[in-house]
């Protein structure tokens, strides 16, 4: 019960605009609280400013890469146990051993789900109903 | 007075004789087949003329023979010669074939040394026809396995094959001493005689280029399928949210209309991204035609401006033309007209509303100058490595249009350099950026393709 009072939050980051509205809308709809970042340097100051629940990471970005963002995060005492799903569109097994490897918490290939099933895995992940 | 006997005698004699000059004249024209007419027994010629007779006879049958055992000979002459032309011409073929075959070839003997080698042989292994002679190719050659491993003299595909009996085709690695490792394709293969093996033929060639290229192919498919997913998982989120909202009175129209629309663009974008992939993939493949006429290059600057009105309109710019009189250029239309939409919408879309956009052609030292200048954002100074590559977008054009595919600068690029032009750009970030074409007046060659390229605002 304690979970439903707590409003979630979330940051998500992607370059691609167009994806990134649709999932801030959906998230925010479901009752999270949405940071949004569009490359990976950005995606580390949000993350140290603000107390995130759990973030969603595309891969492919222009300065910092996804993998780069991991990197720096395991790096980083203050942000390593942030719970990251890494979040692309790449599903070849080396991107995704490589994701797992730098300390992704889970793998998830954008086109194989729609925005609402997206939201309720990330509930899932986080226990919450 | 002589007796009238003698006088008569003489006369028969003189007769005689002359009954024998036609057949002397066709003797003296070689022609020995005419026959006397042989006087009767009684008569005192007959000896004489059956003696003529029968030399006629014998020179004509000894003639007849000559020119059999002539002729026989003229026959296996003519046959000698022909075969000898044969040989020649196989031995000539044989070495048109072994030099022009494309691939490198090495024949060894029964003991593994070699016999003959090509000249592309020597090209591919650094080593003279000299050095090549007589040699062992599995101890001359320094090979690695696909895993980097060096194989024994064993192990070389040319003694393994000869040893084994059986064809061998590998994949390895060769070592120049100039070039360093290089991929090659080896088979070598055993060759039999009377079901003894009598030595073997190694063909093998240079890979490096072919898995450059499949290398290359792979990691352009790649990218370009997970680009073509990106606005595909966003058609397919934004539907999702349409369906979704359909039905709820509480969304307004106009947000499930924005819907519609965001998938309209996203669709639109799409289908430039394929055509610009494909595009992409006949320049690489270097299947793109050619088809050059005498065009006037301001002619297409002017129609391309002209279609593009509405954007230019929408942000206010100031379009400036700069054409001096100008001598037509030999180039495919639509390959300058795909360099010009390219060059103009950039140079739009990434300048700010006011902004001033320039499109000049001038006339220099046998090229024509084409300058697409803007008062846009710029080009970060660690992104000028970048600006021809495929699917490369900077940051601030990121930014500024999401929705570009990062292919249009290097399809550009590749239709300059078709014409034997060049192509740079001056840049200053916030303040504009310059592009520079230039397409010499000698212009393109023609070139037959699949096709030419399709438009597309990359």
């Amino acid at each position: 019960m304690e979970n439903l009072t707590q409003v979630k939050k979330i940051l998500i980051v992607e370059d691609e605009v167009m994806l990134l509205d649709v999932m801030r809308d959906e998230f925010t709809n479901a009752g999270f609280s949405v940071v949004t970042a569009k490359d990976g340097n950005e995606g580390l100051v949000c993350a140290k400013k603000h107390t995130l629940d759990i973030m969603l990471v595309d891969v492919l970005m222009p300065n910092m890469d996804g993998m780069g963002m991991l990197k720096a995060m395991r790096q980083d005492p203050a942000l390593h146990k942030i719970p990251a799903i890494v979040l692309t569109n790449l599903n070849d097994t080396k991107t995704i051993q490589s994701a797992l490897e730098n300390g992704a918490y889970d793998y998830m290939v954008k086109s194989d789900w729609n925005p609402k099933d997206l939201v309720a895995h990330v509930k899932e992940k986080l226990n919450l109903p | 007075m002589e007796p009238d006997h003698l006088h008569n005698y003489k006369h028969l004699v003189k007769r005689k004789l002359a009954k024998l000059a036609p057949i002397f004249e066709h003797v003296k024209l070689g022609d020995f087949s005419s026959r006397l007419e042989i006087p009767k027994a009684d008569d005192d010629f007959r000896p004489f003329y059956v003696g003529v007779q029968a030399m006629l006879e014998v020179i004509q049958k000894q003639l007849g023979e000559l020119e059999d055992l002539n002729s026989k000979l003229r026959q296996k002459a003519e046959g000698a010669s022909s075969k000898l032309l044969e040989v020649e011409f196989q031995n000539v073929q044989d070495e048109a074939i072994l030099e022009n075959i494309g691939e490198a070839l090495i024949v060894t003997d029964q003991r593994g040394l070699v016999l003959i080698c090509n000249h592309q042989a020597q090209e591919i292994t650094g080593f003279s026809q000299q050095q090549l002679l007589g040699q062992d190719p599995a101890l001359l050659f320094s090979l690695e396995d696909e895993q980097g491993q060096q194989m024994s003299p064993d192990q070389h595909p040319v003694r393994l094959s000869v040893q084994q009996g059986k064809k061998i085709a590998e994949i390895c690695y060769f070592k120049h001493s100039v070039r360093g490792l290089f991929p090659i394709s080896i088979i070598s293969t055993p060759l039999f005689l009377e079901g003894q093996i009598m030595g073997g033929v190694t063909v093998f060639r240079d890979i490096a280029q072919e898995r450059a290229v499949d290398k290359a192919k792979s990691e352009f498919v790649s990218l370009a399928s997970h680009q073509l997913r990106t606005p595909l998982t966003a058609i397919k989120w934004e539907s999702a949210r349409l369906l979704e909202i359909w039905d709820n009175p509480a969304i307004t129209m106009e947000e499930k209309k924005s819907c519609v629309q965001k998938i309209y663009v996203t669709n639109e974008r799409m289908m430039d991204l394929v055509s610009s992939i494909l595009n992409v993939s006949k320049i690489d493949l270097g299947t793109l035609a050619v088809e050059p006429v005498h065009v006037h290059l301001e002619d297409l600057a002017d129609s391309v401006l002209n279609e593009l009105v509405q954007p230019i309109q929408e942000k206010s710019l100031h379009v400036k033309k700069e054409f001096g009189p100008l001598p037509s250029v030999v180039a495919d239309p639509q390959l300058m007209r795909i360099v010009f939409q390219n060059l103009i919408t950039n140079a739009i879309k990434y300048t700010p509303a006011q902004g001033t956009l320039t499109c000049g052609i001038s006339f220099g030292k046998n090229e024509l100058l084409i300058t697409v200048s803007d008062t846009g954002c710029g080009i970060p100074k660690e992104d000028y490595g970048k600006m021809f590559t495929k699917f490369f977008r900077s940051q601030d054009a990121r930014t500024i249009d999401p929705n570009g595919n990062g292919l249009g600068m290097y399809i550009v690029k590749a239709i300059v350099e078709e014409a034997g032009g060049k192509i740079w750009f001056e840049s200053e970030e916030g303040k504009g950026t310059s592009f520079y074409v230039t397409i010499p007046l000698a212009g393109m060659k023609n070139i037959p393709g699949i096709k030419g390229l399709t438009e597309s605002y990359a």
